[in-house]
């Protein structure tokens, strides 16, 4: 191990900082990938948070915003298909947090995942009122959005997402899309749909798969990725893609901004429209009623969720990571990979990534990269690239 | 060759000395190399009071996003984050205004 390593080892504890909120267990698609469905027990929740529970919700994060004189918590809304809440439920929400931002002075900034099918004029209006931002999925072109992203007749959802996205752009209102990679596809058809379209701030994730299954290779999607990404930012930077930031980040910084890069901790908890607290909402990849909880708002403080063994072992899956991983030298730039990609029925999470012979390749290939961008600068103006400095 | 984390290139800076920094010739690794510059110790430890379980030989938990989601909304210009520094510490204090 390197001393960096041993840094690691183990973690202190912080209270929830951030919430996923799911303000409705039903979808008005039918995407093919859903990670959401996989698990039979959604159907056992309410379609949509009730007015009891929003109000308790609100009585939570004030609570829990006080007792540990957060600056801020994020919360992200989030289903299903949150839109289908309705947009006087938004307002409700979203005006209950601003009241609680003007008692206790933290910000609470809302963002909302949506497939974008229901955006119209109002709910703008709503996102633009309470200053929401919003991730849109959108798979890029029509020619790969739709062959995963189609409605329930079976028809594709490309036309009604693309007018959506072009609208929030429009009205300029903080989008980013959110896209699932076909590495079938080359990944700068997606980067130049998003330019066409005026989204400077999107992801392109790695499509979500157990380790008992075979995914197809991503490697080299994800290396044209990095390309794609230099190029574009080559001149004034007009594309971030979170995932390529995120992994040179890792790989530089040791630190993890987003789930799924880096070695990390991940202390995510997800609001059921019950008022059910349960660990990560993705573990549902792993089947029926693994993120289920005797947790809920209406007996526990929101940090008691850090009490609960299946918040636990998921937060300790995160970081216990196989012995495959421990001795590998990209361990705190992958940590891993993502948490769902490690589960298999024999084993739990106690696997390298089904993605791993890809993810370190395109560590590898990053390194290399970053390698012969990076030098030294000394203050007589002297440059010295990294590899003759050491 | 080590890996390029911060700590090597820090300990490399020392190596070419004072005032020497890593930069880049790419305009958008630059910009990331910018907002990964670790936070002064001072700012990594938790206010007095703070309900936190934050031990000084112990690295603190530092916030990891929703894959899902974007926690931290774009803004007009690309490359600025939230981003939480090496030095770990719960991020009280993230820049808004994106």
């Amino acid at each position: 191990m390197s001393a960096d390593d041993q840094e690691r080892v183990t973690f202190g504890s912080q209270p929830i900082s951030q919430l996923l909120v799911k303000v409705a267990t039903r979808c008005n698609i039918d995407c093919s990938y859903c990670y959401w469905f996989r698990d039979a027990s959604v159907y056992d929740k309410p379609k949509l948070m009730s007015g009891e529970v929003r109000a308790q919700l609100l009585r939570r994060i004030e609570e829990h915003i006080s007792r540990h004189g957060l600056a801020d918590l994020p919360i992200v809304l989030h289903g299903g298909e949150p839109l289908l809440w309705g947009v006087e439920n938004f307002h409700r929400f979203a005006e209950g947090c601003e009241a609680i931002t003007e008692r206790t002075g933290a910000g609470i900034p809302i963002s909302v995942t949506t497939n974008g099918v229901l955006v119209d004029d109002a709910w703008l209006d709503c996102f633009e009122a309470h200053d929401m931002s919003v991730a849109i999925s959108l798979d890029g072109p029509e020619h790969i959005h739709d062959i995963h992203r189609r409605t329930f007749q079976g028809t594709g959802t490309h036309a009604a997402v693309e007018r959506a996205a072009r609208m929030l752009v429009a009205r300029h209102i903080r989008v980013s899309a959110l896209s699932v990679c076909n590495p079938a596809y080359p990944p700068q058809q997606y980067v130049d749909f998003f330019a066409s379209c005026g989204i400077s701030h999107y992801d392109i994730m790695i499509p979500d798969a157990t380790v008992d299954e075979t995914p197809a290779p991503i490697a080299a999607f994800y290396n044209g990725l990095f390309d794609a990404w230099l190029e574009a930012n080559r001149g004034k930077p007009t594309a971030e893609i979170r995932i390529v930031s995120d992994m040179i980040t890792a790989l530089l910084a040791n630190s993890a901004p987003t789930e799924g890069v880096g070695y990390q901790p991940v202390e995510l908890c997800t609001v059921m429209t019950d008022g059910t607290v349960e660990p990560h909402d993705v573990l549902r990849i792993a089947g029926n009623g693994v993120t289920q909880t005797r947790f809920n708002l209406f007996d526990h403080a929101l940090d008691d969720v850090r009490n609960e063994p299946r918040w636990i072992a998921a937060r300790d899956a995160s970081i216990n990571l196989s012995a495959k991983c421990r001795a590998c030298k990209f361990m705190n730039a992958c940590g891993g990979g993502y948490l769902p990609h490690r589960f298999s029925r024999t084993n739990g999470y106690d696997n390298p990534s089904v993605y791993c012979d890809d993810l370190y390749a395109m560590f590898e290939n990053m390194q290399t990269v970053l390698e012969s961008h990076l030098y030294v600068a000394k203050p007589g103006g002297e440059r010295v690239a990294l590899r003759d400095a050491f | 060759m080590a890996l390029l984390t911060l700590k090597v290139m820090a300990s490399l800076l020392q190596l070419q000395g004072t005032g020497a920094q890593v930069q880049s010739d790419h305009p958008g690794i630059n910009a990331l190399l910018d907002d990964m510059q670790p936070q002064p110790k001072a700012q990594a430890q938790a206010q007095p009071g703070e309900e936190q379980e934050v031990l000084a030989d112990k690295p603190v938990v530092e916030q990891v996003y929703f894959r899902r989601g974007f926690v931290r909304a774009p803004y007009a210009g690309a490359f600025r984050r939230g981003h939480v520094g090496p030095g770990g510490g719960f991020r009280r204090g993230f820049a808004r205004g994106y």
